[in-house]
């Protein structure tokens, strides 16, 4: 048997835990297929078992011994627990929630500021009672952000959070959660 | 980044029916089984048994191990049980041996016993093969022999290693590799 097989840097480096998931995933999918990957795998395993000394012998192709029995095995077939699931899911959550608040306040940010933003730095935003004697900028830009309002309740596409005040509460969360089959 | 854990997506494969990646994880742990189980077993013949009846009985259960533990500490565990279940079976086959005939004494076994043992000239090619090894990790060049030092005896990772040898963990994984594939190379006529 020769010793040419497609091994490459990132075998190497799944041996040694130093791949992210991702990249793991494409190697381990290539292994499982490829003969020659798992006479790499098979050997840098080895080196390591043998620079620590837990070789005693090598012995006569044990593991293939073994990869023949286990063909006869009957294959093992495993479905998640529900807690397991709900574990998974819920690790996702937590990842995917904070991130989609993050970025739903920033837009709400920006908007408020381009909205919002005072046209010279003097200038104090008035309280309702003076509204009426407000230059007529600041009385149309009032106007503008109460329509905007009385439009996204309007619609009623978007549901009030209970809890969140002003216009996140009209905002839609995105989370990773079973669609909902709307009724006709 | 959290590091992937390869062992525990090879059992999650192996859990969906992909028996190649079962096969995986006996490449890698063959040895280290078999250096548990020599604290055991003398016999070589029976080392080797006990090792096959080990993963076996790991393969079977696999539907059972949830992730809880590392996956080696799990086989670590079947392993040793099988080994005292074998070394209990024996002892209770010597102890009758004296009041049923020798016949008898076989085929009772719950393991499949391997075919034969390993011919002399098989046992002293794989003892150079480990010799071979050793010999092409001593004739590294120092930096590729520190760095997979480091890394297979030591336990340490790219980045605590490129912080020991101060060089960019690029670096460090080029080497890892370089010694591997040199070490590959000096052995390609022993496998």
């Amino acid at each position: 048997m020769n010793g040419n097989f497609p091994v490459n840097e990132k075998l190497s480096q799944l041996v040694d835990g130093e791949l992210d998931d991702f990249e793991s995933e494409q190697v381990l999918d290539a292994l499982t297929k490829d003969a020659g990957s798992q006479r790499g795998w098979g050997i840098y395993h080895l080196i390591g078992d043998v620079m620590r000394g837990e070789v005693d012998q090598v012995g006569t192709n044990l593991a293939g011994r073994i990869e023949q029995t286990l063909s006869a095995e009957p294959t093992v077939l495993r479905f998640p627990a529900a807690d397991e699931v709900k574990d998974e899911n819920r690790r996702e959550q937590k990842i995917v929630k904070p991130a989609a608040i993050f970025t739903i306040a920033a837009s709400v940010l920006i908007f408020a500021i381009l909205m919002f933003s005072p046209q010279d730095n003097d200038q104090v935003i008035p309280d309702p009672d003076s509204l009426a004697s407000a230059p007529a900028d600041i009385r149309q830009m009032d106007a503008l952000t109460q329509e905007f309002e009385g439009m996204l309740a309007n619609h009623g596409e978007f549901t009030a959070t209970p809890g969140l005040n002003g216009l996140i509460a009209y905002v839609k969360f995105v989370s990773k959660q079973e669609p909902q089959i709307r009724n006709r | 980044m959290d590091k992937h854990d390869a062992d525990l997506a090879l059992v999650r494969r192996a859990q969906s029916g992909d028996k190649q990646a079962f096969n995986l994880l006996v490449q890698k742990y063959q040895y280290r089984v078999k250096h548990l189980v020599c604290r055991f077993v003398s016999n070589q013949a029976d080392q080797d048994d006990v090792v096959q009846e080990s993963f076996l009985k790991a393969y079977r259960s696999l539907a059972n191990f949830r992730g809880d533990s590392a996956f080696y500490t799990w086989l670590y565990r079947v392993t040793v049980n099988t080994s005292k279940n074998f070394l209990v079976s024996r002892s209770r086959k010597l102890s009758s041996f004296e009041s049923i005939d020798g016949d008898s004494m076989f085929g009772q076994e719950n393991s499949t016993h391997l075919v034969e043992n390993a011919s002399p000239e098989v046992v002293t090619k794989n003892d150079r093969l480990v010799e071979a090894i050793k010999q092409a990790i001593e004739e590294l060049p120092q930096e590729l022999k520190e760095a997979i030092q480091l890394r297979e005896i030591d336990g340490m990772s790219y980045e605590d290693i490129a912080q020991l040898m101060k060089c960019p963990i690029g670096t460090v994984r080029s080497r890892i590799f370089r010694a591997r594939e040199s070490i590959r190379r000096s052995i390609s006529d022993h496998v």
